[in-house]
Formats: C-alpha cells, structure tokens, sequence
C-alpha cells in the first residue's frame, strides 16, 4: 500500500507528543553543552552520575504528575505525599520494624490517599485543584503527626546500622554496574508506567478520558476506575520519592517533598505532557526532568544564585505551557483574513 | 405596503479567500417569518455571524429597517441589534430570568436592582405568550423550550425586530415546537419578523411565509407563499430521494425476518406507563419523544449521566442487565448527538480512535502493532489510506462521520442507540449518515434511534414509537406509517404507496 511507505521521521512526527518530546530532548542536549562550554566539569563522569540520580527523583515526580495531567487532573498531594511517605518508613524504623515491612505499610498509606484522591475526583467529581489541595493538607498532617510534630531520629537507632545501611544503600547510595540504584529504581518505573500507559488498555483510557470524557464514558470506559488508577500511580512514585529522601537523609523529615507537586507539573510540562489533559508521553517526562535537573546543575556549576535558578526554570515552564496553548488553539498564523 | 426589516443586496463575503455567500439577495419584511433551508454547511455560519456583527464584505450591502448598515464600502464591525438564538444558549448561567432579560441588555442604566419591579415588568411578556414561567428562575434550571422563549423575550424587550431561529426543531419535542410556533406567529402579528433556519422543509412549511432554499453559499430559489409545498423541493433532493426509495423497496421485496436481540424496560418519571420495547436485529426503531422532558430522562438513561436513582433492565437473549450497565456492555453501543464533536478523541490519532471500542473483543490490540496493522490494511480501501496520517482536526466533517461508524462496527455491537443522528448535518452529510446506519442495519445490528425530531429517521424506520408525557407509549409499524397524524420528511413515500 502506498500510503504505508512515508518518510520514517514523518511517521515518528505523527506519534502522539513525540514533537515536543524531541524538542525538549534537543533543549536538553542544547543546555548541557552549553553549560559544559562554560564549565567543563559539568562533563566529568562523577557529575553526570550525581545529575542521574538527582534526576531521577523528578523523574518519579514527573511520572506521577504525568499520568494524572494526562487525565485532565492534577495531583497537589504530591509533594505532601512524598513528606508522609518518608516519615511513616522512617518512624517505622527508628521503631525497629523491618525495612521490607515498613516499605509496604508506607506504600498501603500512599495508596490509600491514592484511592481518596481518585474518588474525590473522579466519583464525587471534585475539582481535582481543589480535591488534592485537601489531601495535600492532610497528608502534609499525617506526616508532622507521625512522630509527634517532630522529624524522626536516624534509622539506624531503631533497625541497626547494617540494615538501615542496606536500606540506604538500595535506595539512594549504592550503585549498580556503576550508576546509583536511585537511577536504576527510576528506570524501572519508567519503563513499566511507560508501558503501561503507551501498551495497554489501560493507557488509552487514561488519554482518551483526558481527551473526551463524555465519549471515555460512552465508549465503556470506567471513569472513576482510570481516574483512581492514574492517582495510583501517582501515589506509587510518590511514596518511591519519599523512600529515596528517607534514605538519603537516613532519617525521616517532616519538609520533605515540600513544593514536589510543581516540579512534577514542571517536569511534564516541559516534556510536552498537555496541562489540558489527553496529551504527553513519559518519555518527553524524562527529557523534561533531564531539562530541569541539567538546568539546576549547570546553574550551580556555573555559580548563579538560587533566585536566578528558579527565574529561569520558571520562564520555562511559563514558555512551555505557552507554546502548548498556542498550539492547541492554532493560534500561530492565524491572521484576519477579512481585512482588507 | 409593508416596511422592509431586513435585507442583504448582492452580498458576497469571502474569509481566507475562500467565497462562502455569493451574490446574496434577499430580504424580509415586518411581521413575516422567513424560512431558511439549506441544503449544505456551506457560508452558513458567516451568515450567522454577518447577521450578528458587521464584517467586511467582499460585494453588496446590508439594509436593516432601510439604513445601510454594513457595504463593500466599508465595515463598522460593531453589533447589530438582531437577535440569534442557536443551539448553545446566550443567557447566563447563575443569573435569573429577569436579570438575563432586563439587566443584562443595553441601555439599562438602574443602579440598584429590585428583583420584585423586574418579575412584575416581565410578567404581562409572559402573561401575553401563555408561558408559565418564574422571573426568579435561574437559567441553567430552564428546559431548552423554556430557553428559547426566554431568548426571544429578551431580544422582545431590547427592541430586536429580528429574531433568527437556527434548527430550533432538533432541540424541543414537537409538542414544545407547536407552542413555539403560537408566540412566533404572536410576535410576527405584532410587526416582529423572524428568520427561522431548519434542514426540512416540512418543519418550514408549517410556520414560515417564505423560504429560502441555500445551496453552497448560494440562493437557489426563493419559495413565495404560493409555491410553499415539498414538491418544490424535489429537484434539489432527488439523490437522496433516489437513495431511500430503493431502500424501502429493497426491503419491501421481503427480506427474512431477524432474531430478538433485545428487550428494554425503563421507568421514565413523566410517562404514564413504564417504556417498553423490543428489538430484532436489523430493525430500525425510531422513538420519537413528544416532550423535552421524557426525552432527557432518556438520555441520561442512555448516556449513565442519571443522578437521581432509576429502575430500568436490558434483556439481550437470556441475560439481564441493568440500564446503569449499558455503556460497560460492548454488546450495547450509543452514538451521541453530533457524534463529530462529541464522540471523538482529538488528542488521539486515527487509528486510537479507531480501535477504541475494538480492545474487549482483541485485548491484545494495543500491545501488538500487528493487529493495527492489519486494520489498517483492511480499512483503508474503504476510509481511504490518507485518513490514518491525519490528525482528527483534519479530517472532513464526513470522514469524522465515517471513523465513528466504523469504530462501531468494528466493535460488533447487537444493538446500536442513536441520539438524534442526523441533527446538526446538512443534506450532503445527511444522505452520508443514512447511508452509514443503513450499513449497521444491514451487517445484522439492531439500531434504535431517540428523536424529538423525526427528521430523516422515517427514511429508515421498521417502527416508530411514539411517547409523551402522562400519555401511554403509542407504535406505529411501517405499514402504519402512512396514517401518521403529523407532518414530517419522507413520510410522502408512505403515503404515495398507501394511494
């Protein structure tokens, strides 16, 4: 058949935000360069293992936010899910419960808030703003509450030494065929949400409620069930986040994930995943979180101060939500034609 | 002699050089109402628009009440003071009655509002069209008759002496429909003049003076009130008239009867008994709601959107099912009203689109590019090979029509319900949907459409079941059709066999 034989980059074009996957994976390269030009250990292999694993935790973040956005959602909870979900694994040790078992309580935990989230939107059809804004606040709670309205001791006191090293060795400072596992762990969640939501049934539900959730609904799909499925998602990488600053700090802090929701929102935003819903892939997520992450090193490396970090990544986002906007309304070159 | 309200001379409007009215002629004058009939898409929203604001013309001029108000000359672009009432409301929602017909309209200069002087002021507008009505209602808690009244009114108290009606029929029951006609012949008495734009001309026949019959931007003919019968009309829909004819005696050459596929029970608030019916496959059966109410219960039976508890079971063969499970049953399929903007995932490609229904029968299909692949070789010769590179904005309004056909039949439902379908198309697209749900009929599929409009739905119909409010459900069969006490497109080839 004729029409099949098209150009290659044609047909990877047409592959449903793929354009702006490619456009933040070249601002990506563009940035890196750029910053190793300036400062050549931006291109040393210890900062590129550091900028991996600092990725890595918006990488999750981004996922989470991702799969929500693609709903025509959002996620606030986020960030106070990941503060919960590093103080319940961390009190749970300092108690001396078993890594393994803490992990699982604090993930039934995230999940949980996961399902409230889902319901509150997708049942009860509140606004997600305003619904996670709720939970943002109880969960932000439940983690000052967890220890007393205090940050936890290490967890070491509680586990042992070996084990709450094994803990943080797993999550944040071992490393694996030379890259640290934090990197690794990342990875692995990408590639299963990433098949999850390009491969399967349940992939297509989620863009096509973000897309149309009139049609979803009259097409069989089960509104309240995708939507509670892409909060759950979201609670997962949330409470995977909170594992990984638990193990990095080696104790429990109640700030922890604080403003992680916006670097979620960031992190899709940039990679091309539409705030307006039905639009993105996770691999334009990862260019996003690179972008954001290679912006923040290089920024430090090359010494601007911390305003001047976040003015830049602002006016990014800003741009990007921008240049989807306009390209949803097909507003570049429309002109008034009626003029004479 | 009659004063002139409203006239376009030799008006030719053109957007991004493509000539959407050509030569337009015509005019309307105090107290008649005007019918529009036309017959393609084509320039009628720049109609709309131009009768709404002053763009620049490419040709010709604009009169209103005499005075040039818009020319090739020169355009103000400003507002004029004609009223269009459309599909989607102009009222604001949270706002209530009065204040949408008295305070939000020009020249009203009050500071403070007096909710009381306001529903006395609007009390003689209602008293004087028999409409009960509450000044104090809140527009969103209107029915779509209600609506429409209430639009009218307001372009009735801002000195509007025009009012364009744009497929008004598609929206209200036939019931609704009659009493709109009374206040439209009330208003037209009292010397305002009506535009009123329908596809069929049994609905213009019973109301308008005149008609315009539009074709591809173009007048093709003016109807003046000697010349107002359907038989004026069948140079121009003879395709179509072709089309059905051999349907209907195809069918008449007696194809075999087909199996039940279905039973449906569903207790509707406003009905007197609880609606019930049958299906075989391959049968169409049109359900003409004569009331607004009954057929919005309906829908939101159809559609799940039903907030209060309801009681209603499907039977297909031996099983049961709840009416609450019918969109989760891929044996079961609902095609919304204007399924080209409502049914359709834009953000998704064409083949997403495609297969969405397809992955209860093939699980696999999303994983393995295989399947698609093999669609898309199956599919293209009949949607075309191109549409599958195309985003959804892109496609032509026939070809949206044709992806969500298809999707239906590769889905291989039993029983197929039909919101309105042919509402919001013109006759091109008309005679393509005909012939898109003589496709399911024929594949075996049982398709049952919902109506307050019979439209063209008689050009299919096994059955027509007719419901009103506190009324019992009335059936007519085929053989029926031809004693049916209303006026409505194709119902004169039932009524030629029945001489």
């Amino acid at each position: 058949m004729n029409g099949n034989k098209k150009n290659p980059l044609k047909q990877v074009l047409a592959i449903r935000g793929m354009g702006a996957t490619l456009t933040a994976f070249a601002g990506l390269i563009m940035i890196y360069l750029a910053f190793g030009l300036i400062n050549s250990t931006v291109f040393t292999g210890q900062n590129i293992m550091n900028l991996l694993r600092s990725m890595s935790k918006y990488l999750l973040i981004g996922i989470a936010q991702s799969y929500v956005l693609i709903t025509g959602n959002i996620d606030l909870s986020i960030g106070s899910m990941v503060g919960m979900s590093a103080m319940i694994a961390a009190t749970l040790m300092t108690l001396g419960v078993n890594p393994i078992l803490a992990i699982v309580i604090t993930l039934i935990c995230c999940l949980a808030v996961g399902v409230v989230n889902g319901f509150l939107v997708g049942k009860f059809k509140l606004p997600p703003f305003i619904a996670t804004l709720g939970t943002m606040f109880v969960t932000r709670g439940i983690a000052y509450m967890v220890n007393g309205n205090r940050n936890t001791d290490a967890i070491a006191t509680g586990v042992g030494k070996e084990t709450a090293d094994n803990f943080q060795n797993f999550f944040y400072y071992g490393t694996t065929l030379g890259i640290y596992n934090t990197f690794w762990i990342a990875i692995v969640v990408f590639l299963i949400f990433f098949f999850l939501l390009s491969k399967t049934r349940t992939g297509r539900h989620i863009y096509a409620i973000g897309s149309n959730v009139d049609a979803a609904k009259l097409s069989g799909v089960n509104v309240v069930a995708t939507t509670t499925k892409a909060y759950l998602v979201s609670a997962i990488c949330s409470c995977i986040v909170g594992l990984i600053l638990c193990a990095q700090a080696g104790m429990g802090n109640m700030e922890a994930g604080n403003m992680y929701e916006m670097y979620g929102v960031a992190a899709g935003v940039i990679g091309g995943v539409s705030p307006l819903g039905g639009t993105g892939m996770l691999l334009g997520t990862l260019a996003g979180a690179s972008v954001w992450q290679t912006l923040e090193n290089g920024l430090n490396m090359v010494g601007a101060q911390v305003g001047i970090q976040r003015i830049v990544i602002g006016i990014i986002v800003v741009f990007a939500v921008l240049l989807d906007v306009v390209v949803r309304t097909g507003q570049i070159g429309k002109k008034n034609k009626n003029a004479k | 002699m009659r004063k002139e309200v409203f006239r376009m001379e030799r008006v030719t409007y053109k957007e991004q050089g493509i000539t959407l009215l050509e030569d337009f002629n015509f005019n309307v004058l105090e107290g008649e109402i005007m019918g529009f009939i036309p017959f393609n898409s084509h320039g009628m929203a720049s109609f709309l628009r131009l009768l709404k604001t002053n763009l620049p013309l490419d040709d010709g001029y604009i009169y209103y009440h005499e005075e040039i108000i818009n020319s090739w000359k020169g355009a103000k672009q400003n507002s004029n003071r004609i009223t269009v009432i459309q599909d989607k409301t102009c009222l604001v929602k949270g706002m209530t009655v009065a204040d949408n017909i008295f305070v939000l309209r020009q020249g009203f200069k009050q500071h403070i509002i007096k909710p009381s002087v306001l529903n006395a002021q609007l009390e003689p507008f209602l008293k004087d069209i028999d409409m009960d009505l509450l000044g104090e209602a809140y527009a969103e808690k209107l029915t779509i008759f209600e609506r429409v009244v209430v639009e009218i009114l307001k372009g009735i108290v801002a000195g509007h002496k025009l009012i364009v009606l744009c497929e008004i029929s598609t929206l209200i029951s036939g019931n609704e429909l009659k009493k709109l006609h009374k206040i439209m012949r009330h208003y037209a008495k009292q010397g305002h003049s009506f535009i009123y734009i329908g596809s069929h001309f049994e609905d213009i026949i019973q109301v308008c003076n005149r008609a315009v019959l539009l074709s591809n931007g173009r007048i093709e003919k003016i109807l003046q009130p000697r010349e107002m019968y359907v038989d004026n009309l069948f140079s121009l829909t003879k395709d179509y008239d072709k089309l059905v004819r051999g349907y209907l005696e195809n069918k008449k050459a007696g194809s075999p009867k087909g199996k039940l596929v279905c039973k449906l029970y569903a207790e509707i608030n406003s009905m007197k008994e609880p609606l019930e019916f049958v299906v075989i496959s391959g049968e169409c059966l049109v359900i003409q709601s004569l009331d607004n109410q009954i057929y919005h219960e309906l829908l939101q039976i159809l559609t799940n959107s039903r907030e209060t508890a309801f009681y209603g079971n499907a039977w297909l063969g031996d099983k049961e099912f709840r009416l609450q499970e019918l969109n989760t049953n891929r044996n079961f399929a609902v095609i919304q009203e204007m399924p080209t903007k409502t049914m359709l995932f834009t953000e998704l490609s064409y083949m997403d689109n495609l297969c969405f229904n397809l992955d209860k029968r093939m699980r696999s299909v999303w994983a393995r590019g295989n399947i698609r692949r093999s669609i898309r070789t199956e599919y293209a010769p009949i949607l075309g090979d191109e549409v599958f590179n195309m985003t959804i904005e892109e496609l032509s309004e026939g070809q949206k029509y044709q992806l969500v056909y298809t999707r239906i039949l590769l889905q291989k439902p039993k029983i197929v319900f039909c919101i309105q379908p042919f509402k919001g198309a013109d006759m091109k697209h008309r005679m393509y949907i005909w012939e898109l749900l003589e496709k399911l009929l024929e594949k075996g599929i049982a398709v049952v459409i919902l109506a307050v409009n019979l439209a063209d739905t008689l050009s299919l119909a096994d059955r027509l079941i007719c419901i009103d409010k506190n009324k019992e459900q009335i059936e007519y069969l085929q053989e029926e059709f031809a004693a049916l006490p209303m006026l409505a497109p194709w119902l004169y080839l039932y009524r030629e066999d029945s001489v």
